[in-house]
């Protein structure tokens, strides 16, 4: 069975059919791109497969679990994630507080009101060891809106989710919980990441 | 996020110690209006931060907590004609009823953004405004005075102006803590976040909508404890508790203290309501002056009144 598979997936901004019954079917594994001019709705297609864009029909099913009508959030949790075309970051946040909020969205109930968040060393840990691998380990206590590397849209992928066995751009290569694999699209994927075993 | 700096620590260290030795100053002055002033500070300075909770960390302009001081002034009026007048019962009707309240109302307005957040919070506070008009049994449109204020373990100890001030600052204390533990905690952490960037949180697989909910519930059963110091400091409940106006009124106060502080709404609180005390003896059209000083401290300073004290902005 395929990890992703989207059977008759249609979304029509009025008369304008932006996708129109796609099917696609991916491999754990598998790197694709999809290519096509400016408004040929790749964007569209991404935020339907993420949540963000409701669907006019269709189904996306991820490691066999049915994605249509969950909500942005869920998807995330069940494995499926996205990268941003323009950086989005959590601009007030210190750098190493961007990455430690992904973390806290997979470790435990974040329904915790006492103790403070900034001294959960599990957070910061596993944060801090995200941003040494890629190199921006001297920035953690930067506000990330001043952080200078805010302004290139490399710096989207620390913060997605920190990676652990390698840097991959575009997926998170931290094992889920479920021992499930994140699988996560984009307009491009550099040549040089496509070694990435768990793309 | 909120970082509890030394510096801001002496701060919220300073002002309550100075709430805290204020009833010996006006006992010294033999000016026993002021203690009455100042429990008025009081328990609009837990409104203000209870607003601060979900406006300056949450990103929700509610224009409707007003409804909440009503919810609390009117949990004092009804329960103590029912003959409970235990300020512990008091309170904890008035957070269950705010919560309740807030449950629905929130739920609702979550669902709207920006300029329509403001004006359908707005209009819940006014249907419960009209709501406490027209509840003849209360007197309606005029409010109805109280018999007594509530007691404390079978004791009228609140009726000393004293001890109900030395309440309200127990109660301001205790909030302004938990306030801080909650910006700093890994709920204040995504709550923060959802303001940041809604859809990154998003992205990262919060919902934000959930916490977002949660926040406005604690802030408005917060805000209906300042409700209840309210009416007992008046021994009077009326809907103009409830009215827009006052819901302005805290929007100002956390504007003046600088949004998104919480000691900063504290100290909005005080000095709105003594501005307006001293501009009043002033001249009769004081809402002049107040509007002008109000002009200028957002247009020197975006963080209000803390700006100014403030030299590590970046």
């Amino acid at each position: 069975m395929s990890l992703l598979d989207v059977r008759g997936l249609r979304k029509a901004y009025g008369a304008l059919k932006v996708t129109d019954d796609l099917n696609l079917s991916v491999e754990k594994g598998e790197l694709h791109a999809i290519i096509g001019p400016n408004g040929a709705g790749k964007s569209t297609l991404i935020a339907q497969l993420s949540g963000q864009a409701g669907s006019d029909a269709g189904s996306v099913r991820f490691d066999g679990a049915e994605m249509m009508g969950q909500p942005m959030h869920a998807r995330v949790r069940a494995g499926m994630s996205r990268s941003f075309q323009i950086t989005s970051i959590l601009p007030g946040f210190t750098v190493l507080e961007n990455v430690a909020a992904a973390v806290q969205a997979r470790r435990g109930s974040s329904f915790r009101f006492f103790a403070p968040v900034a001294g959960e060393r599990a957070l910061n840990d596993t944060a801090m060891e995200a941003l040494a691998r890629v190199g921006i380990a001297e920035r953690a206590a930067m506000r990330a809106a001043v952080s200078a590397m805010a302004k290139s849209g490399n710096w989207n992928w620390p913060s997605r989710w920190p990676p652990r066995r390698n840097s991959c751009s575009w997926t998170s290569p931290l094992p889920a919980p479920a021992g499930r694999r994140r699988i996560a699209w984009s307009r491009s994927c550099a040549a040089s990441r496509a070694r990435s075993r768990w793309c | 996020m909120t970082r509890l700096t030394p510096t801001r620590a002496w701060a919220a260290t300073i002002l309550f110690a100075a709430f805290a030795i204020l009833p010996m100053i006006t006992q010294a002055l033999g000016d026993s209006y002021l203690i009455v002033i100042a429990t008025r500070i009081l328990a609009y300075a837990i409104a203000a931060l209870a607003l601060d909770l979900i406006l300056g960390y949450g990103g929700m302009v509610s224009f409707g907590h007003a409804a909440y001081l009503g919810i609390g002034a009117y949990a004092v009026a009804i329960l103590g004609r029912a003959g409970i007048t235990d300020l512990g019962a008091h309170m904890l009707a008035a957070i269950a009823v705010a919560a309740v309240f807030a449950l629905i109302t929130g739920a609702i307005s979550l669902r709207t953004r920006g300029i329509y957040f403001i004006m359908i919070t707005l209009a819940f506070a006014q249907m419960g405004y009209f709501f406490f008009v027209s509840l003849s049994a209360y007197g309606g449109d005029d409010g109805v005075t109280l018999n007594a204020r509530s007691t404390v373990f079978g004791q009228p100890l609140l009726e000393n102006n004293t001890a109900l001030y030395y309440t309200a600052l127990a109660l301001l204390i205790g909030l302004y803590l938990l306030a801080v533990a909650i910006t700093r905690s890994r709920f204040g952490r995504v709550l923060t976040g959802a303001r940041e960037n809604p859809l990154r949180m998003q992205a990262i697989g919060f919902s934000p909508f959930r916490y977002q909910l949660t926040a406005y519930v604690i802030s408005g059963c917060m805000a209906s404890i300042a409700g209840v110091m309210l009416a007992n400091q008046a021994s009077y409940v009326s809907p103009s508790y409830m009215d827009w106006h006052r819901s302005g009124e805290l929007v100002v106060m956390v504007v003046f203290g600088g949004i998104g502080n919480l000691l900063g709404a504290v100290a909005g609180a005080t000095i709105a309501l003594l501005l307006e005390e001293w501009l009043a003896l002033l001249t009769r059209h004081w809402p002049i002056l107040f509007g002008l000083i109000l002009v200028l401290v957002v247009l020197y300073s975006r963080d209000g009144l803390s700006g100014f004290f403030r030299s590590d902005r970046s």
